[in-house]
């Protein structure tokens, strides 16, 4: 879902157009007491259904908090975000974006700094995961998904994507290639940011025929014809392709796996702040994260979020327990442009 | 006098569309040329500038240029390819004098009603691994495999698919112009087939093709779905990379200085063209 590449469905557009209309006749009512409307900039599909039905109604509707999604790609709601960054007050209280991009907001100076005893469950996030400008609502770890009908003795590390057993059977996802970078550096430096250490090797990976996809449901049907064998993808893809029937399972690298971050943050203009830390608050309880869990294959970011039964079986992690690594945002933001480019331009052979 | 009010007619009758033109068209271009002399920050998003860095940028890079040749010889490729395989349908639907003529006129519409998103899924339905023509040649030699998804092959196909229409149509129409007799009269006179096409048939409808081949040629050098879907990850045209920029990098100043490149690339070449035929037109 929340790798999708960034088109902007006529949907998503006419939900944002509808949105922005709404916003001026809005009450802008922001009281100590949490209450009111909330905007919550968000994706669309599976993830803001899911945030309606684990957050919105069941945890916001009785403390009279009313939600409204302004739903879009991340790049245009972070787009939007900054263009109104000048005005006192402006229309959005909770933005969902990726942790990098959560970064770079607050690094622009756009995000409320948050604390305990604004949220006060924010004490229950994972330690890896936590920081004062962005709640993590959700995160999946990378593995190796692999076709187990072909597959015979599946991937442990990155390395072995570059054996020749899997030549030109190898799928990268274009839209998250930067933590395919990083897991390659994981395991040639021990080092994830340790970017461009491993440039050689990923020249090689793309240059052997591996093939490159640009949109994340295109990787289900090439496993399932043996265009590719294996692949680095969030395990949450792993868990809902396997519910959907695809014949793959998935392996962790040994040296560890690097974690995609789902967070939401306040901007320091929002017009109804309390409203937000209560949505934020909200977000980190128990039964919300295990919504997600469910369905959507993500792991929950508070500790308290304990899952049981099938759900804690499809997503448990392998003993001994992996390395979770998440990234170092601020080396990223400092690389990302230039590895961009580099990416772009190795994936064009030119 | 006459004169001064019928001009005046003529003024009141044209004020509004240009005015319509001015606000929807002239004004959002000028608007995009401001952008595109603006200065890219990843945290400040766009910062007020004058510099040409954006339009040198893609100038002087090889691969951004590259990317641009690319864009063209697909472009002019399918252009031809629109011309040779829809002047002969243009020409039998034209010349046609059967009741079925009409079912054929649809037969051509018909594609136009699905969106080229749809209709690049289903080619990939076709040409993909494990697709249409890979099963065919699996099942007739067993052990191999066609993979023609993600080629240039498989977007020029795409383009060709989406653009042939808009050809036959504005060839069919222009071929009815041109009255049959003159074909008669070539005959009469002893020309044969090839003759009579290259000498009568072909100065005629010199207007239609260039109509037909600016409309399809725009459309293939703007092509987004279809090269982003059948041509994958590692084949670049202008208008995904575009869009990447603006809407994925969220760097609006180097988005619009490409959108600047593209248009007046394929505006100079379609005037080019068409001042090319008019002569050619008038000495004909």
């Amino acid at each position: 879902m929340i790798e999708r590449p960034s088109g902007a469905s006529r949907r998503q557009l006419l939900g944002l157009g509808a949105g922005a209309a709404a916003l001026p006749f809005m009450p802008h009512v922001a009281r100590a007491q949490a209450g009111g409307r909330v905007v919550v900039s968000t994706w669309g599909g599976d993830y803001a259904g899911l945030l309606d039905s684990n957050i919105d109604k069941p945890l916001l509707g009785p403390k009279n908090i009313e939600v409204t999604q302004d739903v879009g790609t991340e790049p245009a709601r972070i787009a939007k975000l900054i263009a109104q960054r000048r005005l006192p007050r402006g229309n959005v209280d909770i933005i969902c974006a990726q942790g990098p991009s959560c970064f770079d907001l607050n690094e622009a100076g756009l995000l409320e700094p948050l604390d305990e005893t604004k949220v006060p469950n924010m004490r229950h996030v994972i330690p890896e995961l936590r920081n004062n400008y962005a709640l993590p609502h959700i995160f999946s770890p990378q593995v190796f998904i692999y076709n187990h009908e072909r597959v015979s003795a599946p991937p442990t590390t990155f390395a072995d994507l570059m054996a020749d057993r899997f030549k030109g059977k190898v799928g990268l996802l274009d839209n998250s290639f930067i933590y395919i970078v990083m897991a390659a550096a994981l395991q040639k430096t021990g080092d994830a940011m340790n970017v461009q250490a491993v440039k050689p090797e990923l020249e090689k990976l793309v240059r052997d025929g591996n093939k490159t996809y640009t949109v994340t449901d295109a990787f289900a049907p090439a496993l399932r014809s043996g265009e590719i064998d294996v692949g680095p993808v969030w395990q949450a893809r792993v868990i809902f392709w396997q519910k959907a029937g695809v014949a793959v399972r998935s392996s962790f690298p040994k040296e560890g796996s690097v974690v995609y971050v789902s967070s939401m943050g306040v901007p320091k203009n929002a017009p109804n702040k309390a409203a937000a830390f209560a949505y934020l608050n909200a977000m980190l309880e128990p039964a919300a994260q295990r919504g997600f869990a469910d369905s959507m294959g993500y792991l929950p970011t508070s500790t308290q979020a304990t899952l049981e039964g099938e759900v804690a079986q499809r997503l448990a992690l392998p003993e001994p327990r992996p390395r979770l690594i998440a990234p170092d945002y601020a080396k990223l933001a400092a690389v990302r442009d230039e590895m961009n480019d580099w990416w772009r331009r190795l994936l064009d052979g030119r | 006098m006459s004169g001064r009010p019928k001009g005046l007619t003529a003024g009141l009758l044209v004020g509004p569309a240009t005015l319509l033109v001015l606000g929807a068209l002239v004004a959002p271009l000028l608007l995009l040329a401001r952008t595109s002399l603006n200065r890219y920050d990843r945290t400040q998003f766009m910062v007020e500038a004058l510099t040409p860095e954006n339009y040198l940028r893609f100038l002087v890079d090889p691969f951004y240029t590259g990317v641009l040749w690319t864009t063209l010889w697909i472009a002019l490729l399918t252009t031809a390819l629109c011309l040779l395989f829809g002047f002969p349908i243009a020409y039998r639907l034209a010349r046609s004098q059967s009741r079925w003529k009409s079912v054929g006129v649809l037969l051509v519409i018909l594609p136009l009603f699905i969106g080229s998103t749809v209709r690049a899924l289903g080619w990939m339905g076709v040409l993909g691994r494990g697709g249409l023509l890979d099963s065919a040649s699996a099942a007739m030699s067993p052990g191999s495999s066609v993979a023609l998804l993600y080629t240039p092959f498989a977007v020029v196909l795409g383009i060709l698919s989406i653009n042939l229409p808009y050809m036959v149509l504005t060839l069919q129409s222009v071929i009815e112009g041109i009255d049959a007799r003159i074909e008669e009269a070539a005959d009469s006179l002893g020309a044969d087939g090839p003759r009579r096409f290259l000498h009568v048939v072909l100065p005629l409808a010199l207007p239609g093709i260039a109509t037909g081949a600016v409309l399809v040629f725009i459309l293939a050098m703007n092509a987004y779905a279809t090269p982003l879907l059948l041509g994958g990850a590692r084949f670049q045209m202008m208008a995904p990379m575009l869009f990447r920029e603006y809407a994925v990098n969220n760097n609006w100043p180097f988005a619009a200085a490409i959108a600047f490149i593209l248009m007046v690339t394929t505006l100079t070449l379609t005037a080019v063209s068409s001042a090319f035929v008019q002569r050619r037109y008038k000495a004909a």
